[in-house]
């Protein structure tokens, strides 16, 4: 059964370097936001299984995706692709909820990795 | 025959590049571990600490340098084998990172140390592995003491257009600068639509402190004050003595806020202060009153002037030692 | 005045792109220097030409009151000059995280030097990271200070005051970095020479394409 992704990012680059980066075997249907307003609105009309949530955005950016979310109670399983690689920021971001941090310029075997830990691939 | 240049190339590769950088005699470069242990030592280096490599090399730099700021040094060494970014020092923050003689003792002896700019970077291994850091120092005494003396001359050549301007007690501006002044910075805020304050101060109970004390006292009191002061406002503020006892800053590009945080300062300043007597250990302090005016639109100097001293009169009918602002602000 | 260079929306989607990158490598930094939350914002990136320099350079003018300026130039891969601005007063509390002493003689020798310092650190993380991102290793110049607490007003002046422009038009990166507990703003202008702007157009193509 196909997961539902989205990927949130004010970058389309960076969100097709995502896209990209997913795991070719990997059965997936992709649902992409530009900004957080854009990714509120649609976490509101679909349950996505995951998540990939940039930070630095304008007017709402990731932290506030995050506590969002996290208010409205969603099982959402979200990971932080950022370049703000910064310790707070990080310990953040899992203190909203997140399930894991992704440092940019992504890394196709980390993300790999971190799928598996979470039991979203084999 | 001339040599082909390839030739002279593979003799000097086999020189190996280190012994030419040991032997090089006008930069000196040294380079330390992790732990400050010298790892190269160069002959400029030699020469100028009179200490030969063999007696640095595996030694602590600290040890060898006794007067070198351990944690200073140690946080930039830390920094540039953290970040793998070159690191600099310049003549003009830090006069030299190791005390040498100066080598122009001749022509220049008032100058007693060697001016230096250095530059750090990372010293890799050839796994390219940080394994500690590179430090060349460059001997730039012949420019630092060409431009302190243009810089003197500069500040002599306005310190004598400047005098006519100054209070020869506290240094401060005068009250002649003060009233050219407050035209200008008021022309100019409106001209980029800011907000101005003026403050006008004194010391509180001055008469008595010369009465008391004495009029030395009086006087060191007064220079301690505008010390203080200064301290605490930036370049773009203008301190003057306005007159006895009494003091006028004019405070472009502040807000309300802004000002009366200043004012708070000045006051804090001060009042903390502790003015010795004499040389046995008495002291005392002494506390300014400060009124604040902020400008609004369409006030003339000499309103804006007045707003402030009325909100002085103001502080000083509260008890002193405080700051008012004149409402209507 | 022809366009000597020009990058299509989606190479300056990439290069927003690797400046946050870049911005990222230099926030973590100052994060560690000053041991406090870095507030990131979205890097602008423009073309500007020099006689719209000043017109361009406008806003900082207003923004803040009293500002430090630091200079900063890179060769060798990429060349430009870095102008690094930082408002608002910190430097108290930054004075003893930086290993300095309370020597209130030598304050305004060490204030200055720890400018410079945190400039290096941040401006040389920054570019450095943009740069290998792009393909580009850079060389750092020593960095200058242009301007000590001086009114916003002066700004242009500082930097570009009483010099001729002897280019057509720059490339500016601009990143901001805040830490609202200590009052400490520092924006990056990171200006690009017209002889890199082929190299880095290059460069974006190639991303694009990868």
């Amino acid at each position: 059964m196909a997961h539902s992704i989205l990927i949130v990012d004010d970058s389309a680059f960076s969100r097709r370097i995502v896209n990209r980066a997913l795991p070719a075997d990997w059965d997936v249907r992709v649902t992409e936001a530009s900004d957080g307003k854009m990714a509120l609105d649609l976490c509101r009309d679909h349950a996505f299984d995951v998540i990939f949530l940039d930070l630095t955005m304008p007017e709402i950016d990731g932290f506030q995706v995050l506590s969002t979310l996290r208010e409205r109670g969603t099982k959402h399983k979200v990971f932080v692709i950022s370049a703000d690689v910064q310790p707070k920021a990080r310990a953040t971001c899992l203190e909203l909820g997140a399930l894991g941090f992704l440092p940019k310029p992504l890394s196709e075997k980390t993300l790999r990795e971190m799928l598996k830990q979470h039991g979203l691939i084999q | 025959m001339v040599e082909p240049v390839s030739d002279t190339v593979s003799l000097l590769s086999a020189m190996e590049f280190p012994d030419i950088v040991q032997g090089m005699s006008t930069v000196g470069i040294f380079a330390v571990d992790r732990r400050m242990n010298v790892l190269l030592w160069n002959r400029f280096m030699e020469v100028h600490s009179q200490l030969r490599a063999e007696s640095v090399l595996g030694r602590n730099l600290l040890d060898c340098f006794p007067e070198l700021n351990g944690p200073w040094i140690q946080r930039k060494i830390k920094g540039v084998m953290v970040l793998r970014n070159h690191s600099f020092t310049s003549w003009r923050e830090r006069s030299y990172l190791l005390k040498f003689p100066n080598v122009r003792s001749i022509t220049s002896g008032h100058a007693d140390f060697m001016y230096q700019d250095c530059s750090f970077w990372p010293l890799k291994d050839i796994t390219g592995q940080v394994r500690g850091v590179c430090v060349s120092i460059h001997d730039v005494t012949e420019m630092a003491l060409t431009q302190k003396l243009l810089e003197h001359a500069t500040d002599e050549a306005l310190s004598l257009e400047e005098s006519s301007q100054r209070d020869s007690l506290t240094g401060l501006f005068n009250r002649g600068f003060f009233d050219e002044q407050i035209s200008h910075e008021m022309a100019r805020v409106r001209r980029y639509e800011w907000e101005m304050a003026l403050i006008m101060l004194d010391v509180d109970h001055f008469k008595q402190v010369n009465d008391t004390y004495g009029h030395p006292v009086g006087d060191k009191v007064l220079q301690v004050v505008s010390t203080k002061m200064i301290q605490q406002l930036r370049t773009s503020d203008t301190l003057c003595r306005y007159g006895g006892e009494e003091f006028s800053v004019i405070l472009p590009h502040v807000n309300r806020e802004k000002a009366l945080q200043v004012a708070e300062r000045l006051r804090q300043a001060v009042a903390s202060e502790e003015i010795s007597i004499d040389d046995h250990g008495h002291t005392f302090s002494v506390s300014i009153s400060i009124g604040l005016a902020l400008l609004q639109e369409g006030m003339s100097p000499g309103k804006l002037i007045e707003c402030a001293d009325k909100a002085l009169y103001q502080a000083k009918d509260k008890g002193r030692n405080r700051v008012e602002l004149y409402q209507g602000s | 005045m022809s366009r000597l260079v020009s990058f299509t929306s989606e190479e300056l989607d990439v290069l927003k792109e690797v400046t946050n990158i870049g911005m990222g490598q230099a926030g973590s930094t100052l994060a560690e220097v000053l041991g406090s939350f870095v507030t990131l914002r979205v890097p602008e990136v423009r073309m500007v030409e020099a006689g719209k320099l000043q017109e361009a350079l406008a806003p900082f003018s207003q923004k803040y009151q009293a500002i430090n300026v630091v200079r900063q130039a890179f060769y060798d891969g990429l060349k430009g000059e870095s102008i690094l601005i930082f408002g608002g007063k910190s430097f108290h509390s930054l004075v003893e995280v930086l290993g300095y002493g309370e020597d209130d003689a030598a304050l305004r020798s060490r204030q200055r030097e720890m400018l410079m310092e945190i400039s290096n650190a941040i401006n040389g993380t920054c570019l450095l990271g943009l740069g290998e991102q792009l393909g580009f290793s850079l060389q750092l110049s020593p960095p200058v200070l242009a301007g000590y607490d001086q009114s916003s007003a002066d700004f242009y002046n500082i930097v570009f005051g009483g010099k001729e422009i002897f280019w057509q038009e720059t490339l500016l990166l601009e990143v901001q970095f805040h830490i609202q507990e200590k009052d400490f703003f520092c924006e990056i202008l990171m200006f690009f020479a017209e002889e890199s702007l082929n190299r880095i157009s290059e460069a974006l193509a190639k991303l694009l394409d990868g």
